[in-house]
């Protein structure tokens, strides 16, 4: 996928785990878990608005866009 | 599921009248004249069978012959009004065989028939699981499972080779036919490939692909946070 996920970033900063950050922004820990592993193919804006407000940062802090060779090199 | 109630209502009607279907047909089939009038000639075929020195019989049903344009030699005497004139024509016969022994013919055809029966069989009872089970996933919400497209796409294979094993059994049984009726007035005709049913395979198979895509749309919704 182009698209990484940074979450893990985020969530180090503020010092919330995975339970905690799942429990505030409403969604399961398993979901949460696919969304930070890049299993994910889709999100809602709605979940990540809520992301974005307890993690307090902008959507690009937590998605980035990896052109395809880049994405190539890093695997 | 927005329209779920809906959904499972008319499903259960659906069910419901195949059911129903299925046990007028075959109760229609058992209580029939027909059946009654071929099983026991089957019966007796069986019973002389077992005879000592028998002559080897085979019974031949609904053998179509050929049509000629405007010969309807037969007249029939019409009852109701004797201004009306009716000409009738032969166009299919039942035959009694006895003595015929042509064993790559016999086997081959029988043996086609009987795979024939049998995949039709085999998808009465798919058809009434299939249904079973898309009424069961659409109360869990999981219609577009890899179990039911599996499901579909049996049954359109099941349609379309049963319809070709039959056909391919009939041309058999009416190639023999044609040899041992050669140089009398009956001349047996191929009644030709039922594409009915093999469009109707096509379509169902069609409808299996629009399940795969169903199921896809279902795994990224799935993968959706």
């Amino acid at each position: 996928m182009a698209i990484r996920v940074n979450i893990d970033v985020m969530m180090a900063r503020r010092k919330m785990s995975l339970n905690e950050l799942a429990e505030k922004v409403d969604i399961t820990p398993a979901n949460l878990s696919i969304l930070k592993t890049g299993k994910a193919k889709a999100i809602r804006f709605s979940t990540l608005e809520a992301v974005c407000r307890i993690l307090e940062c902008q959507p690009g802090d937590i998605l980035e866009y990896l052109p395809e060779k880049e994405e190539d090199k890093e695997q | 599921m927005k329209h779920k109630s809906g959904i499972l209502l008319r499903l259960n009607i659906y069910y419901g009248i195949f059911l129903a279907i299925l046990f007028i047909a075959v109760a229609d089939i058992f209580f029939s004249r027909e059946f009654k009038v071929g099983f026991q000639e089957g019966f007796q075929v069986g019973l002389e069978a077992c005879q000592p020195n028998h002559l080897k019989t085979e019974l031949h049903l609904k053998i179509p012959l050929e049509r000629k344009a405007g010969k309807y030699q037969i007249p029939v005497n019409c009852q109701v009004d004797s201004n009306i004139l009716i000409s009738t024509r032969i166009t299919e016969i039942d035959a009694m065989i006895k003595g015929a022994y042509s064993p790559l013919y016999s086997t081959l055809k029988d043996l086609l028939q009987t795979l024939g029966v049998l995949c039709y069989l085999i998808i009465v009872i798919i058809l009434t699981l299939i249904l079973s089970s898309i009424r069961k996933s659409i109360k869990k919400g999981n219609i577009f499972s890899r179990n039911n497209i599996k499901l579909i796409r049996t049954i359109a294979i099941l349609i379309i080779s049963s319809s070709l094993l039959i056909t391919l059994g009939r041309y058999l049984e009416i190639q023999q036919m044609t040899q041992l009726l050669a140089g009398t007035e009956w001349k047996p005709v191929w009644d030709g490939i039922n594409y009915k049913e093999i469009i109707l395979g096509l379509i169902i198979l069609i409808i299996g692909e629009i399940f795969v895509f169903g199921y896809d749309l279902k795994e990224e919704q799935k993968l959706t946070i």
